[in-house]
């Protein structure tokens, strides 16, 4: 293989720079964070010793746009304990747009970037098949359980209160 | 992108772009481009797309005269529609086109006169010149589910039917059929099953029907409800108004879904996917008596990667599996 001259690499090197400073300011704007299969265990992680809430929500998902503003509301209070992940493989400023006019935009969010297929839910629930809004929460004892459709958010105030 | 195989899907010649909508196509958990041909060459392909930014969506129609050589400029089935998805595309024996899809104009009329209404409705229009005009579109049913893809089969002279995920009083997103004629009115959309799936979800799992030469409907789909989860199949005698008992497909613990069903004459085949964590696993069954009783299931492909819905599909008398895997790539396996 011919060496590469010093120009090839300065340009090379430029590019790599021009990049990485584009995606990071990318998602530094957007406030997101990539979610691909395997990603499971590490989110869980953040839990740390007190409960979780982690909603999977989709941009053309007519229910969950409905529901969405419900969670901006109550993220107000419990932002640090609610993470969200975008499902639908759509333009990533199209997310952000909807997480900000969600008021969402406070807490961590994710967006698939590997298919939301049944490889991905299954680390999450072995018979899950796709359906949204769906919610997986995770008590202070580590117990974790899930359901389809939309959140009674009286219910997941009382239960946040329990598991502090 | 299209591209076409004259070897059954063994090679592909090189794939033509038909159109460019980046990341607004619309290719959610049960959206796929469809496509269907005749044997005189003509091709049209339907796929939906994301037209603004409150996710109304537009169905374009592009067709072919060649053997899909060439096709046509994509035109919208609907001009300046509210919002349109899930197109399904069904030829009949007199060269009608029937084309069924999932329309918000019920929905946002009444939004206009301060009514919430969930979900969207199902709508049906025909063609008698592949695609140049079409006759009778109207809404069959102004209440469905607005997520999952709706099943269709004009293949019969007589019954021509129609399923879908339904919206029923309450927000039960049970399944409906509806049977209608070659001018496409239909008759009331009946239920399949009472599920009594409750539900606020976008369930992205449509159901599939198909009609025998003795005008028994088939149908399968999938259910959360709170009388019965997983998959499931059932018949009619009666063009809809009464079914089966369900039947359930595979086994209830495991990770079973996207079922799918192609008639033939009296035999009927059923395929659905398998997932335990580490493959994807195409089953089959199949029934010689025109669902009276059913073969035990039996495995047609696995894969270890990504993979999508299985397909059936029929050409002359030979029946189909069509199962696209990243690792595999296209298969196209005989089943008769």
């Amino acid at each position: 293989m011919k060496m590469m001259t010093q120009r090839t690499r300065s340009l090379i090197l430029v590019f790599l720079l021009t990049f990485f400073a584009w995606t990071a300011c990318l998602s530094q704007s957007v406030g997101m964070a990539p979610y691909v299969r395997g990603d499971w265990e590490k989110l869980v992680d953040k839990r740390g010793s007190g409960p979780l809430v982690v909603h999977f929500w989709g941009v053309s998902c007519g229910p969950c746009l409905t529901e969405m503003p419900q969670w901006g509301q109550f993220i107000a209070k419990e932002s640090s304990r609610v993470l969200f992940v975008q499902v639908d493989d759509v333009s990533k400023d199209i997310t952000a747009n909807l997480v900000k006019k969600m008021r969402i935009d406070k807490a961590s969010n994710y967006v698939v970037f590997s298919k939301f297929d049944e490889f991905l839910r299954f680390e999450i629930d072995s018979k899950w098949q796709g359906e949204i809004p769906y919610t997986v929460t995770i008590d202070k004892h580590g117990v974790q359980k899930a359901y389809a459709g939309n959140t009674n958010f009286k219910t997941l105030a009382a239960w946040f209160k329990k598991n502090i | 992108m299209i591209a076409k195989s004259t070897d059954a899907g063994r090679s592909f010649a090189k794939a033509q772009e038909l159109a460019r909508h980046e990341k607004f196509l619309d290719t959610g958990a049960d959206a796929r481009a469809q496509i269907i041909g005749d044997a005189h060459g003509r091709v049209m392909v339907a796929y939906a797309f994301f037209k603004d930014k409150h996710w109304n969506a537009q169905i374009n129609l592009t067709t072919s005269v060649d053997f899909g050589e060439h096709f046509s400029t994509p035109k919208p089935l609907i001009k300046n529609g509210v919002s349109e998805r899930f197109p399904s595309l069904g030829l009949d024996a007199q060269e009608r086109l029937f084309v069924a899809w999932v329309d918000k104009r019920v929905v946002h009329q009444q939004r206009l006169k301060g009514v919430k209404q969930l979900g969207g409705s199902i709508a049906l229009a025909y063609s008698a010149d592949w695609g140049l005009s079409f006759k009778s579109e109207h809404i069959v049913n102004p209440q469905s589910c607005e997520c999952c893809r709706i099943a269709l089969d004009v293949s019969m002279p007589k019954t021509k039917v129609m399923a879908y995920r339904g919206l029923f009083s309450g927000g039960v997103r049970d399944h409906a059929v509806q049977v209608f004629s070659n001018e496409a009115h239909p008759l009331e959309p009946t239920k399949v099953a009472d599920d009594r799936w409750q539900t606020d979800v976008c369930p992205h799992q449509g159901p599939s029907v198909a009609v025998s030469v003795n005008q028994t409907l088939h149908t399968v789909w999938f259910t959360q409800g709170e009388h019965r989860q997983g998959l499931f199949y059932a018949y009619s005698k009666d063009l809809g108004r009464h079914f089966s008992p369900p039947m359930a497909l595979g086994d209830v613990h495991a990770n079973e879904s996207r079922p799918f069903v192609l008639a033939q004459d009296q035999h009927v085949w059923m395929v659905w996917k398998r997932f335990d964590g580490q493959h994807a696993k195409v089953m089959m069954r199949r029934s010689t008596n025109d669902g009276a009783s059913w073969s035990t299931e039996q495995v047609l492909a696995q894969t270890a990667g990504y993979s999508d819905h299985p397909l059936l599909l029929k050409h002359r008398e030979r029946v189909y599996l069509s199962w696209l895997t990243r690792i595999e790539g296209f298969q196209l396996l005989a089943l008769n």
